[in-house]
């Protein structure tokens, strides 16, 4: 069953995230996974399959296209990569992503005011 | 998004589905490769992996849930899910749609009908402005044409007004293509124009048409129009018979109009002035009158629109002022029957935006009664599904308690369980729509008088359709929300563990108490429908003074002429001649049956120059009609050629009416004074040469009637407008009307004849009484079976509920015989007080039906008896199924739950 606490850290994150890494290289899903968890130094605890969900709303809005190829490893695996309107909304969701950590860091920030 | 990707999407989806569970499980093989890589077993490692990924099911269904248009998506999954599930359970899939569809289709075909006849608007323009306008304080809206003539000519309170004549509606309607009795309407000239109504083809009456000597036309209804021409527009011009008149076709109303009646469906329209043209109306002893100028005539309507801005109570204030004046320029009416003179008082206006329906004012009370117990059984019926999917839904907790371990939100649940009873509701409502159909048509004929059918316009618009949705809905609603609710509040530990449970003793005293109430209404209903038929076969047993079996009768239309009135006479002696002479007929005799409204004044005088008056109904009556009747003379002699126009008149009395006239008294070759009481005070001296038994002319429950009748020959030529000859046959009946409809053409080609057996006049006469026992009984039954499934659910629920106990008692001894009586007796009590409470309601309720009951008791033993006695039996067989399985439980499996 659904526990809150195990959701994204808010709705959107997981989306940029995923966007983020699709920027520097295309990756089936496992890798996507593996990448966000190391990056993160394991920080983030989100499930590994939370994240098929996100990118299959990637995909119906366009924002990341996937084809089927064979890896490194030599399997056949689902290969994700950014599009040209994931680029732009990637950009847009990090400024807007700034923006707002910059507000909560002056709310947070201790003795100014 | 798209349209083009988004219809991709929808056909390319199962692809993207396969893709999706493809890649999740090359995620999951991958993951296990690398723990193992890092030493773990493939079983430690498929474990870890699952753990790490999440709930995969869920993680799925969300993911597909992306591309879905997902609650329509599961709501086809739902719907296939549950009929699976109901065919799996055809039983009660069908006791489930039958008692729904029986308790939709009673509710929407009674609603219907008061719909129809009490709530439509009327098709015509802006139908609040019309009003109709009755004899003010008289309780009768016949009006004649002279008080029509000069209130139309001089009103000013209304922006238009209208007549028709409402009282003779029915009309044989005839073309080169056969004949048919339709309903129809004498109507002024500015009938169409006062209600807006325009024609679809050709045009509607206007005021020329309705002019002394003007052309004679018509306007068709719609319906008519497609029956029997099929739309064609090459009937304008075209001829047409009614009651054997020429009319020549103008116009065909729009599709949904048929008059002003709510409870009638008009399908001809004629100028009133084509009366006059024809002299449409048979007169007595002679009266050369057309009855278009009779001022005792009181057969129009009238209808009028309101100006803009003219409220009913202004438009009333002035015709209490205006029209004593107006009426003041007519001459005073002469004396009636009853021999007062009636003044031509006032009008009175009342609102008739919805139409105007007779039918509904005498009915009004029957009707929501009969609507009020639809909707308790409607109610009833739903609570008895309920309990019944409440019991299923507790057999099914284990199933619901894994679905929601295994991730299923409860809403999901819930609308998968409501969806079922969606379905239930659906196939419910559509066996309810057939009956419904079937339902209303039994209601119109039931509120019929024979010979004088309601035809209602029972088609369907958008309100009433969305009255039977909403039934639906709510149907599916009240009893689907709470099963669904209370089979998901599920502890999972508790439901996956114990399989029986036992039941809230709260919940068995409500159930207990539903069953109560529908056995006591039951009972109640099913001793009223035994009154009813017990009057039924009381009124059959009667003897109605004559043998119908083996006689037709045939209502002959004579193609009145008003040039040669003695003309009719002579062809109803020579179709008589012809018909006597058919093989087959052993008698036949012909004559004018008894007038049922106008009494004639009867007047004897005793010695001394002392009075005895009295009214009678009077019939005319060839030779040999005692003998087709299979009527007793009881002294004198039957009519015969001695009694001719030119001899003296003579009559043969009932003996009723010689009792009533002559007490004990031999009258034969007595005499007494006649008076038709139509007003030209000429009195016929009459002279008595028999007395015949009493027959029953109206209902079997009616005293003796005084009936007097006197021979076709003196009735004066022009009386028969409309004659009926009675034929006793040998052999075949439908046959002799075959036959005696062709010899009636070879007599004259004009002539319209209808044959009926004698014995619908018997069995029309005890009409009401049968529609009455037939509805009646039909809706006891039908709540009869309701209480039997609310019995059935009450006792298997609490089978199921008590496993384990009876278990317990099997294992310390109990026998199946004890379970059994258990069980069952606990059911039986609960119906005895429910039987208690209907006897009781049963005998309060014959205080409603009293008028409707005769030559029976309203204690009745038989009929008490027999509802209590089908009830006892209904409830055993529902009590006995459920009980019979509990006791067959096995008391190791009940206990091993434990």
């Amino acid at each position: 069953m659904k526990k809150p606490e195990q959701r994204d850290l808010f709705p959107g994150a997981l989306e940029m995230m995923i966007l983020r890494t699709l920027k520097r290289q295309p990756l089936h899903g496992y890798a996507l996974v593996q990448h966000i968890k190391r990056t993160s130094n394991d920080l983030l605890q989100i499930e590994e399959g939370s994240l098929y969900p996100a990118l299959q709303r990637l995909l119906k809005e366009d924002l990341v296209k996937a084809e089927w190829a064979i890896s490194a490893t030599n399997r056949r695996v689902r290969i994700y990569k950014l599009t040209p309107a994931g680029a732009k909304h990637l950009q847009r969701e990090v400024s807007r992503f700034e923006k707002m950590l910059e507000g909560i860091t002056r709310v947070l920030a201790p003795g100014e005011s | 998004m798209k349209i083009t990707s988004w219809t991709k999407q929808l056909f390319s989806r199962r692809r993207l589905y396969d893709d999706l569970s493809a890649e999740i499980q090359q995620h999951l093989e991958e993951k296990i490769e690398e723990l193992i890589a890092t030493g773990m077993s493939r079983r430690d490692a498929t474990h870890a992996a699952r753990r790490q990924f999440g709930n995969l099911t869920l993680i799925e269904q969300d993911s597909r849930s992306v591309w879905q248009w997902p609650t329509l998506e599961s709501f086809f999954s739902d719907i296939r899910y549950a009929l699976r599930t109901l065919r799996k359970n055809p039983g009660f899939a069908a006791v489930a749609v039958l008692s729904l569809g029986l308790g939709i289709g009673a509710t929407i075909a009674i609603f219907s009908v008061i719909y129809v006849m009490a709530l439509r608007k009327l098709p015509v323009e802006r139908p609040e402005e019309l009003v109709e306008l009755d004899r003010a304080g008289m309780g009768s809206n016949g009006h004649s044409y002279g008080e029509w003539k000069v209130f139309r000519d001089r009103q000013d309170i209304f922006s238009s007004v209208m007549a028709y004549n409402y009282f003779d509606a029915r009309f044989v309607f005839a073309d080169s293509n056969g004949q048919e009795d339709v309903y129809g309407a004498y109507v002024s000239g500015d009938y169409f124009s006062t209600l807006g109504v325009s024609a679809v083809l050709g045009r509607v009456l206007q005021s020329s048409d309705d002019q002394p000597g003007a052309r004679t036309v018509c306007v068709l209804s719609h319906r008519l129009w497609r029956q029997r021409y099929g739309e064609s527009t090459d009937v304008l011009g075209r001829a047409i018979r009614v009651n054997g008149h020429e009319f020549s076709i103008v116009g065909v109303a729009p599709e949904s109009f048929f008059g002003v009646e709510s409870d009638g469906v008009l399908e001809i329209f004629m100028p009133l002035e084509a009366q006059r043209t024809y002299r449409d109306y048979p007169m007595l002893y002679g009266h050369r009158t057309p009855s278009l100028d009779n001022p005792l005539a009181w057969k129009l309507s009238f209808v009028a629109r309101l100006k803009r801005g003219v409220s009913v109570s202004q438009a009333n204030a002035g015709l209490q002022v205006l029209v004593p004046e107006i009426f003041k320029t007519l001459p005073p009416n002469p004396n009636g029957s009853r021999g007062q003179s009636v003044p031509h008082g006032s009008l009175d206006a009342y609102s008739m935006a919805n139409g105007m329906s007779t039918t509904w004012l005498q009915s009004t009370d029957v009707m929501l009664l009969l609507m009020a117990m639809a909707a308790v059984a409607l109610i009833i019926a739903c609570a008895n599904l309920g309990n019944l999917l409440l019991a299923r839904a507790a057999k099914r907790r284990s199933e619901i308690a894994t679905r929601l371990a295994l991730g299923a939100t409860r809403w999901r649940l819930i609308r998968q369980l409501l969806t079922e009873s969606a379905v239930l509701s659906v196939a419910g409502a559509s066996t309810g729509l057939i009956i419904a159909r079937w339902g209303s048509q039994v209601l119109q004929w039931a509120l019929s008088y024979p010979n004088d059918p309601i035809l209602m316009d029972l088609s369907w618009d958008a309100k009433l359709a969305a009255f039977a949705a909403s039934i639906t809905l709510a149907c599916a609603l009240l009893f689907g929300l709470a099963p669904a609710f209370g089979a998901t509040q599920i502890s999972l530990s508790s439901a996956m563990n114990n399989g029986a449970t036992t039941g809230k003793p709260g919940n068995r005293f409500t159930k207990s108490g539903l069953v109560v109430v529908q056995v006591a209404l039951s009972v109640a209903l099913l001793t009223s429908a035994g009154l009813l038929v017990r009057t039924l076969q009381a009124l059959l047993a009667q003897d109605p003074g004559y043998d119908p079996k083996g006689v037709l009768t045939a209502r002959v239309i004579l193609p009145g002429d008003s040039e040669k009135p003695e003309r009719d006479a002579i062809i109803g002696e020579e179709l008589l001649a012809a018909f006597r002479s058919l093989p087959g007929v052993t008698s036949a005799s012909w004559g004018r049956t008894f007038s049922k409204t106008a009494l004639v004044q009867l007047v004897v005088s005793g010695p001394g120059g002392s009075e005895r008056r009295t009214g009678a109904y009077l019939g005319f009556s060839s030779s040999d009609s005692f003998r087709t009747w299979r009527t007793p003379i009881l002294t004198g002699r039957d009519f015969n050629d001695t009694d001719t126009s030119t001899s003296v008149p003579v009559a043969i009395l009932s003996a009723e009416l010689a009792r009533v006239l002559f007490g004990k008294v031999n009258p034969v070759g007595l005499t007494f004074r006649e008076n038709d009481g139509d007003g030209d005070g000429r009195d016929y001296v009459v002279q008595v040469v028999g007395v015949a038994g009493d027959i029953q002319i109206r209902r079997p429950s009616d005293a003796p009637l005084p009936l007097l009748r006197r021979p076709v020959a003196q009735c004066g030529g022009s009386c028969l407008g409309i004659g009926n000859f009675e034929i006793r046959v040998a052999g075949s009946l439908s046959e002799t009307a075959k036959r005696l409809e062709a010899a009636a053409a070879t007599v004259d080609p004009r002539v319209v004849l209808k044959c009926e057996p004698l014995s619908n006049m018997l069995s029309d006469s005890v009409h009401r009484n049968r529609a009455m026992a037939l509805v009646a009984t039909t809706f006891s039954l039908f709540v009869g079976l309701l209480a039997m499934i609310g019995v059935y659910g009450v006792t298997s629920h609490a089978a199921a509920e008590r496993t384990r106990e009876i278990g317990v008692r099997m294992a310390l001894g109990a026998n199946q015989a004890d379970v059994f009586r258990m069980l069952v007796g606990e059911m039986m009590r609960v119906v005895c007080i429910g039987i208690a409470f209907g006897v009781a309601a049963g005998l309060a309720a014959t205080r409603l039906i009293r008028g409707s009951i005769w030559g029976v008791k309203p204690t009745d033993p038989l009929s008490i008896g027999f509802a209590i006695g089908l009830m006892l039996l209904i409830a055993g067989i529902a009590a006995f199924l459920p009980a019979r399985r509990a006791m067959r439980v096995d008391p190791m499996v009940a206990l091993r739950y434990e």
